[in-house]
Formats: C-alpha cells, sequence, structure tokens
C-alpha cells in the first residue's frame, strides 16, 4: 500500500481526494521538507514528474 | 580522438564487447583496446555521423541500458555498463549528430531541392498549416519526442485537423524546430489562448514497387511487387491496392534511414533501401526517376520522423534568411520614418520663416505711422528709435528663423541621403541573395548532369560487363560443346534485361516476418567479426518509451568479457559537456504551470475536481515505472492505455482499471 501512504501526504485536508492546490504543494512540501529521502517513491515521482514532458510524450 | 570500453550488442545470442572511438564525424569500433592502439590499427567497422543518423533508447529483453543508432549503413544495437555512461552516450551521440554536417550525395540533393524553403525563408505551401485554438480546453493531441522535435503521436479532434506524424513547426508564428523538446514543451505548458500552432504534414505516397524478400529456408533472394503506402510515419505494403488487401508488413519510419544502392549489391538496377531498427526493406522501381521520386520522399519522411535530419540544416538557413528580410523591413520602415520626419521639421521650419518675414513688415509699417503722427522733434526722435529698435527686433527674428530653415533643410537633407543609402543597401541585399540563389540553382543543375552523367556511365559500364559475361558465357558453352565434339549449335545467350524484371523465381513465402530482409545469417556462421545487425526482439516498436532517469537499475547486463571502468564520453570537437553539478540538458523546471498541466492530464483535462486515490496511483505507478521495467509488451501496452486515458473520455474508466489490474500483477511477480 505505498501508494496510500503516498496519497496521505498530498491530502492535505483529509477530505480523501486530492485537488489542484493540493497536488501542487504536495510536491512542493515534498521538494522543501527533504521528504524526498524517506518517503519511497516521492523521489522517483518528482524525478519522473520533470521527465515526463522531458523525454517522452506529453498531452495536450 | 577518445577511446572508450563498451559493449557492443549483436544479438540475443552474441553480446560481443567492442571498443569505440567517438570523433565528430565517426565512430569507429575495434575489437579490444589494444589493437585500437596498435600500430596500423584497422577498426571493424566505421560509420559516418551525419543529420540522418538518430538515436534512441532501448528496452530490450534481458538488457539493460540500451539504445540503437541509425544510420544509414545500418542500425547499430548498443548497450552501455550502467545507465549513467549510456545517457552520456545518447546525449553526445545525439549532439555531434546535431551539429554535424550534411554529407553530399544525388539522394539528398533531390531531396534539397524539392523540399527547399522560400527565397525570403518563409514556410507556404501544402506541407504546413496552422491551427487556432480560441479558448483554454484541452486540445486533443499527444506529442511525442524525437530527438529534438515533437511530432504529433495521437490527434483526437477531428476540428483541429491535425494529421498523426506531423511536426510541430511553430508556436504563436514563432519557430521552434531550433529549440529543445524541453524548451518547446516549457513554451505550451500552461499555454493562453489565443494559441496558434503550425505544423507540417508528414508526407503520403503510394504506389507499387518491386521489394526484395528471402525464402523461408533459403537464403536465395526473390522479388515480389508489392502496393507500399506511406502515411503517418510509416510505411506498408499490402498485396493489392483495394481495400480488403492484406497488410504484409510495415516499418515504423522513426529510427530508420534510407539509401539508395549500387547495382553490385542487388544485382538490379534502381533499387532503394529503408533500414529500421529490427528490420529493413529493399524495393526496386521501375525507373530511375521512379526510384528518386520514392527514395526522395522516404527520405524526407525519415527526416521528419527523426526529428530533423537535413531539416535541421534547412531550418537553420530558413531562420537565418527570415532574420535578415525581417532586419531589411526594420531598416526600410525606420528610413521612411525618418524622410517623413526631415520634410516635417521643414515645412514647420519655412512656416516659421513666412511669420517672422510678416512680423518684419508690420514693424516696419508701425515706425513709418509713429514717425508721421509726431507732434515735435523730441517725439519724432524717440518714435524713429523705437523704430529702429523693432527693425532690429524683426531682423533678429528674421535671421533666426532662417537659421532653423537651414537646419530643417540640412536634417531633411541628410535623412534623404540615409534613406537613399538604405535603399541601396537593401538592393545589394537582394541582389547578393538573388545570387546566391542563382548559383545555387546553377549548382542543382550541374549537380543533376553530373548525377545523369554518371548514372550514364554506370549503366554503361554495366551493360559492358553484361555484355562481357554473355560473351565469355557463350564462348564456355562453345569450348564445352566442342570439347564433347557435340554438332549441335550453341545456344544462343538469353538477352537480359534490366529494371524491374523478376528473377530468382523461388517459392512465395510472403509472410509478414519472412518476407523482410534480415541481417544477417553472418554473425551465425562463425564471422565473429562482422558487426551485422540481429534478430529483432519480439514486438519491440521501434524507439521504446525511454526509462526515466529515476528507473531502478534492472539486473545489470551479462558480460562476457571482464570490462574496464566506462568513462563517460567526451568529444574532443564538439566539448560542449554541462558543467559538474549543473541540471542536465534535458532537465524540466518544476513548474505550477508543469504540475497544473501533469493534473490536469489526470483529470480528464479539468483543473477542478479532485483526483481519486486510484488516479493518482495510476500516476505514482506510471512515472516510477513500477510496471514498465517488467517487459516491453507491458510498457507498450500501458503507452497505450494511458494515452487512452488522456485523450479518450468514454474509455478512461477501463483504461483505469487495465492499469491497476496491470499494476498489480506486476507487483505480484516482484
Amino acid at each position: 500500500m505505498q501508494e496510500m501512504k503516498w496519497f496521505a501526504k498530498f491530502d492535505s485536508d483529509g477530505v480523501g481526494g486530492i485537488d489542484c492546490s493540493e497536488f501542487k504543494s504536495g510536491f512542493r512540501n515534498i521538494e522543501s521538507s527533504g521528504l524526498v529521502d524517506k518517503v519511497t517513491g516521492y523521489d522517483d515521482s518528482i524525478k519522473a514528474i520533470k521527465s515526463y514532458v522531458a523525454r517522452s510524450t506529453f498531452a495536450l | 580522438m577518445f577511446f572508450f570500453p563498451f559493449i557492443f550488442i549483436l544479438s540475443r545470442v552474441a553480446r560481443d564487447l567492442r571498443y569505440f572511438t567517438l570523433t565528430s564525424t565517426t565512430l569507429k569500433h575495434y575489437e579490444s583496446e589494444s589493437s585500437c592502439k596498435a600500430k596500423n590499427a584497422t577498426a571493424i567497422e566505421t560509420f559516418r555521423l551525419n543529420p540522418q543518423c538518430c538515436v534512441f533508447e532501448t528496452k530490450m529483453e534481458g538488457m539493460s541500458n540500451s539504445f540503437e543508432l541509425v544510420t544509414s549503413k545500418r542500425v547499430l544495437h548498443l548497450a552501455a555498463a550502467n545507465e549513467a555512461v549510456a545517457e552520456d552516450w545518447i546525449r553526445t551521440l545525439r549532439r555531434i549528430i546535431t551539429q554535424s554536417q550534411v554529407t553530399q550525395g544525388p539522394l539528398l540533393d533531390v531531396v534539397r531541392e524539392r523540399w527547399a524553403c522560400n527565397i525570403d525563408g518563409t514556410l507556404t505551401g501544402p506541407d504546413f498549416y496552422d491551427v487556432k485554438f480560441e479558448t483554454k480546453q484541452p486540445l486533443g493531441l499527444v506529442l511525442e519526442r524525437s530527438c529534438e522535435w515533437a511530432m504529433v503521436r495521437l490527434s483526437n479532434n477531428p476540428d483541429t485537423a491535425v494529421t498523426v506524424g506531423s511536426v510541430l513547426y511553430t508556436i504563436n508564428d514563432e519557430a521552434v524546430t531550433l529549440k529543445t523538446y524541453p524548451e518547446i514543451i516549457n513554451m505550451l505548458t500552461g499555454w493562453q489562448p489565443p494559441l496558434v500552432l503550425g505544423f507540417r504534414h508528414s508526407p503520403k505516397k503510394r504506389g507499387w514497387l518491386s521489394k526484395q524478400s528471402r525464402g523461408k529456408n533459403s537464403s536465395v533472394k526473390n522479388w515480389k511487387t508489392r502496393y507500399f503506402v506511406l502515411e503517418s510515419g510509416r510505411l506498408s505494403y499490402y498485396d493489392g491496392d483495394t481495400k480488403g488487401a492484406e497488410m504484409k508488413g510495415n516499418i515504423l519510419l522513426m529510427g530508420s534511414a534510407v539509401t539508395l544502392l549500387a547495382h553490385s549489391e542487388t544485382g538490379q538496377f534502381f533499387t532503394f533501401k529503408i533500414v529500421g531498427g529490427i528490420s529493413s526493406i529493399v524495393m526496386q522501381a521501375k525507373t530511375v526517376d521512379e526510384m528518386m521520386d520514392w527514395a526522395s520522399v522516404l527520405y524526407h519522411a525519415s527526416s521528419m520522423a527523426n526529428g530533423g535530419g537535413y531539416l535541421l540544416e534547412v531550418e537553420r538557413d530558413r531562420q537565418e534568411k527570415l532574420n535578415k528580410v525581417k532586419e531589411q523591413a526594420a531598416a526600410m520602415r525606420k528610413a521612411e520614418e525618418d524622410a517623413i520626419a526631415g520634410k516635417l521639421a521643414e515645412e514647420k521650419a519655412r512656416a516659421a520663416a513666412e511669420s517672422a518675414r510678416v512680423a518684419e513688415e508690420k514693424a516696419k509699417e508701425e515706425a513709418a505711422i509713429a514717425a508721421a503722427n509726431a507732434k515735435n522733434e523730441e517725439e519724432k526722435a524717440a518714435a524713429e528709435a523705437a523704430a529702429e529698435e523693432a527693425l532690429a527686433k524683426a531682423a533678429a527674428e528674421t535671421a533666426r528663423f532662417k537659421a532653423e530653415e537651414e537646419k530643417a533643410q540640412r536634417e531633411a537633407e541628410e535623412s534623404a541621403a540615409r534613406a537613399a543609402e538604405e535603399e541601396a543597401r537593401m538592393e545589394a541585399a537582394k541582389a547578393e541573395m538573388a545570387a546566391v540563389e542563382a548559383k545555387a540553382a546553377e549548382d542543382a543543375k550541374a549537380a543533376e548532369e553530373a548525377r545523369n552523367k554518371a548514372l550514364e556511365e554506370q549503366i554503361k559500364v554495366e551493360e559492358a560487363e553484361i555484355e562481357a559475361e554473355e560473351k565469355a558465357a557463350e564462348a564456355e558453352e562453345q569450348a564445352a560443346a566442342a570439347a564433347s565434339g557435340s554438332d549441335a549449335p550453341p545456344v544462343a545467350p538469353v538477352a537480359r534485361r534490366r529494371g524491374s524484371v523478376m528473377v530468382n523465381t523461388v517459392e512465395d513465402d510472403d509472410e509478414d516476418s519472412d518476407d523482410e530482409t534480415r541481417p544477417t545469417e553472418a554473425g551465425m556462421t562463425g564471422m565473429a567479426h562482422e558487426t551485422l545487425d540481429q534478430d529483432p526482439p519480439e514486438e519491440a516498436p521501434a524507439p521504446v518509451a525511454p526509462p526515466t532517469p529515476a528507473e531502478p537499475a534492472p539486473e545489470p547486463a551479462p558480460e562476457p568479457v571482464a570490462a574496464p571502468p566506462a568513462p563517460p564520453p567526451v568529444v574532443e570537437p564538439v566539448s560542449e559537456a554541462p558543467a559538474e553539478g549543473a541540471a542536465p540538458k534535458d532537465e524540466v523546471a518544476l513548474t505550477d504551470e508543469l504540475l497544473e498541466s501533469c493534473f490536469t492530464n489526470l483529470n480528464g483535462g479539468s483543473v477542478s475536481g479532485v483526483l481519486n486515490p486510484m488516479q493518482m496511483s495510476i500516476l505514482v505507478r506510471l512515472i516510477t515505472k513500477v510496471i514498465l521495467r517488467h517487459s516491453l509488451e507491458a510498457a507498450f501496452a500501458v503507452n497505450v492505455i494511458y494515452t487512452c486515458f488522456i485523450i479518450l473520455p468514454s474509455f478512461r474508466s477501463f483504461s483505469l482499471k487495465m492499469l491497476l489490474f496491470m499494476g498489480s500483477a506486476c507487483r505480484n511477480t516482484t
């Protein structure tokens, strides 16, 4: 259930869904708070978000 | 020149470690480091690097850190010792290819002439089209990276008429063909209406050609007539030109190269070849014109699919021309404005001088009246003095206005002179450009003549060879007949035909996979030094989605020989390696717009609403490549499903289930 833990870190208001601002601030918090090293998947996801647009396909 | 140890993969059964040397123009490989550094070292193979080459990351079964280099000679499948080295190689090769010069050749001459840009550098013609987006909404497009170009991989909006395989040329009239892919994506991320995207169609062509194929259990080649269709960056061939015709095979132009073939290579005239990542197709036309027509279209199409090729040089020239024209137009506008300003100043000065003259006359009149009205001498003297003063004042005013008039006139003359000079300069530039164009046309004509002459010479030589062979055969037959004492007359030689003659009538074997000329049996027959291509991996959809830097390194590639430490490739003549610690070239800033774009992609194109755990899970799985590293098939399937997820709302629920299912399946196998 790595994904659920990952999800919980983004769901700042605890309501259960992640809106756009939570999505953005989730990544920002991870990047600034150093959680990258502690939570599995965060580091990969940030790198992958960057490479998502840089290296392959991009949907518009 | 620098030397790099490297693993060179030949096939599933043969993975040879080879020693590579890379310069700004060539890539060579040797048996070992010592054989490279030996006196009179001879490379096993040399590949010339030009804009027609391209590099793709690949995912071969059981092989990590692999990539392929496509050259017009053939395709090399390579793998590095680790991910960092592979990335360095790919980046360096791409940089060299981008900066390399186009080599001359008859095919390239035709291609350049056929797809030349306008004299003023503008883009016109049926190839180019613009699409305007007036409102902020999902555009229904999926762009795919090919080198530094953005190609349309999927288009889901029939209103825009964007065709698959088109290349993005401009964004809001700004050319993007010489920008990097991350720069293009940064421009598109968080776009605001109105957005005008300029595309170039991938060329289309269809017609009958002969195609070389190979017998199932024989190395004898035969020729079959097939109906070829070039469309959306893919070349397919069918057994007929009707609607129900069966497709016998196809090749993706991304990751392929096109070359003309000599008669000595195939035993036929008017042949050409398209080399892909896992297969190649040899085709034959009926005439030289038809051959050049097909080969040039394929060359152009493969250049587009491979992210530029020769078009990069065309684009550099075009944008230079465009900038020159823009500068000229700006200078002309400035000259016109100067001339108008000078004229206005002259008119103003003239009006001022006229008003000064009127004032002087008025002062004179007033003085005369005052003198006449003076009652006594004193008053008369005072009146005269006042009159003199008024006259002096008027004279001073007149002199001032005159000076101003002269100054304005001078300025106007200078402006006119500047405008004339600018006009003359522009005329000279136009004449120069026309001279360059005329010279280019002359050169093209001369090249065409030379090419025709060379072809004629070649045909003559080959005809002479054929004649000699026939005579020799005849002589042999006569000698044999004489030796056997037979009285039978010698058999008349059968006249040979050139062109699209079908030879080697071997049993029909036109199956999709068997139909392609597969390289190579040589590697399996003991020619250890032959660096020929290999059996294709199953279902390898040419250049596969590249691995992310985040991808955990899978099991290391087997190394048959103890590999010396592999330093990253550094190329002397093109020394632009990023500084240590600097962000790599492909790095994209994690901006709010980018995150918003990712969010909207996952959320059906809307910023409002929320993502549920399942959607986030998809993101996690996709971006961390938990699924993708398991198998090529899964990677391909995920790509397709994810793309459908993005652009087809009605398919979203199904896509979601499929992805989750595949994710759990992969996790279970882990």
